[in-house]
């Protein structure tokens, strides 16, 4: 069979198949963003009225490095998620350059916890299984797998690797504004050992599992 | 150019909604399109036809992705883009494990100059007993004893182009794995 027979047998059958599989065009990539931003939220605010809040949050709405902690890693979560959902389409709809704003956001956050750490001073606190790691799970466990649902479905990611990295930023970011207004580890050291870490290792983790699911 | 891109942009939204004959006549009309963009960016031109049909079938997973209010080539490219690197990704890995010992003179000149060789090293009805029972009937009438898609179709309650896809895809695995 000539390679010109072959494809248009080919082309015959996905031209049949087109009729009982109607292509219509998925949700714009923000309002997408938005329903599971939503959703995750619920979550988490679910999650920290169970573990119930920490006893000085309103003290800590007052000084401004806790607010900026906060305000920044709810932005970066915005962000890597708005870019997931925008590398679930082949040419992100001609917006490729979104994929650097999480990550410097990322950075940005990361340096600001080294030059807390630095102010701090560096004192290793003692490592042990404290309710910060257990409870980073139970934030972290639900909306990863609802986001790898999410952006898996009506997906063609050509990017899967940094789609997964941005899902668990994405993730990370959720995970750290709900834990901490739970958990009262507040020094720099602390923050980066038992709030920043585990969620990353999760999402990576997350993600490394996750890539699989962005085969098509 | 420029009025095939716009006529592609209006065949992929009429496409979206089902429009059968839009999609036909796009599908008939970015072929030789992904051909040509293949052609100089891949060693081997044999492996044009092959990657042009993974595409088109990418194209026909992917559609409802494609965003009516946008131009339809950058889609497209970049979905030729990825299947490229996966492609050549997926086959310079498997060049690695074929390399032959150097004092085996004689079978590496046989390997490297003469590719129907290959198959002698290869159990074909060994990777046609491990694919699922439905898949292998359906590629071995097909392909072996030489059925039409109609009579495979009718026989085991199938629509014809299901079973030529089937087949399609059977022999790019078989292609795969048989190197």
């Amino acid at each position: 069979m000539s390679s010109d027979n072959i494809a248009n047998d080919l082309i015959e059958s996905l031209t049949d198949e087109l009729d009982s599989q109607r292509a219509e065009s998925a949700a714009h990539p923000v309002l997408r963003a938005t329903i599971w931003l939503t959703l995750g939220a619920i979550y988490t605010a679910a999650i920290v009225m169970v573990i119930g809040l920490r006893p000085d949050l309103i003290e800590k709405f007052a000084m401004t490095d806790y607010v900026f902690d906060l305000s920044l890693a709810f932005i970066t979560g915005i962000g890597a998620s708005i870019t997931a959902f925008y590398l679930c389409i082949p040419d992100m709809r001609g917006k490729s350059w979104l994929v650097i704003v999480p990550f410097i956001l990322t950075a940005i956050f990361t340096l600001w916890i080294i030059i807390k750490v630095i102010t701090e001073g560096f004192i290793m606190p003692e490592l042990r299984l404290i309710h910060c790691l257990t409870e980073a799970a139970l934030f972290v466990a639900v909306p990863a797998a609802l986001l790898t649902f999410f952006t898996s479905k009506k997906s063609a990611t050509t990017k899967p690797v940094i789609l997964s990295i941005m899902n668990g930023i994405s993730v990370t970011a959720l995970g750290y504004v709900g834990i901490r207004m739970t958990c009262m580890l507040d020094t720099a050291i602390q923050d980066l050992i038992y709030h920043v870490l585990p969620f990353m290792f999760c999402g990576m983790v997350a993600g490394f599992i996750a890539r699989r699911f962005y085969q098509w | 150019m420029q009025n095939n891109s716009l006529d592609w942009d209006q065949l992929a939204k009429a496409s979206q909604t089902g429009d059968k004959k839009a999609y036909n006549q796009l599908l008939k009309e970015i072929y030789p399109y992904i051909q040509n963009v293949l052609y100089p960016t891949l060693a081997n031109a044999d492996w044009v036809d092959d990657l042009t049909q993974n595409i088109l079938i990418s194209v026909h997973k992917s559609l409802n992705t494609y965003a009516a209010d946008r131009p339809f080539k950058p889609w497209l490219h970049a979905i030729i883009n990825f299947r490229r690197a996966d492609f050549l990704r997926k086959h310079y890995s498997k060049k690695k494990d074929k390399q032959m010992p150097y004092d085996e003179a004689l079978l590496e000149k046989q390997y490297v100059t003469d590719p129907a060789h290959a198959g002698e090293y290869k159990d074909i009805e060994k990777q046609l007993a491990d694919l699922p029972e439905k898949q292998r009937d359906v590629f071995v009438k097909m392909k072996i004893k030489g059925y039409s898609a109609k009579e495979i179709a009718e026989e085991m309650d199938m629509t014809e182009s299901a079973v030529k896809v089937s087949a399609h895809r059977t022999m790019n695995k078989l292609k795969d794995k048989l190197g």
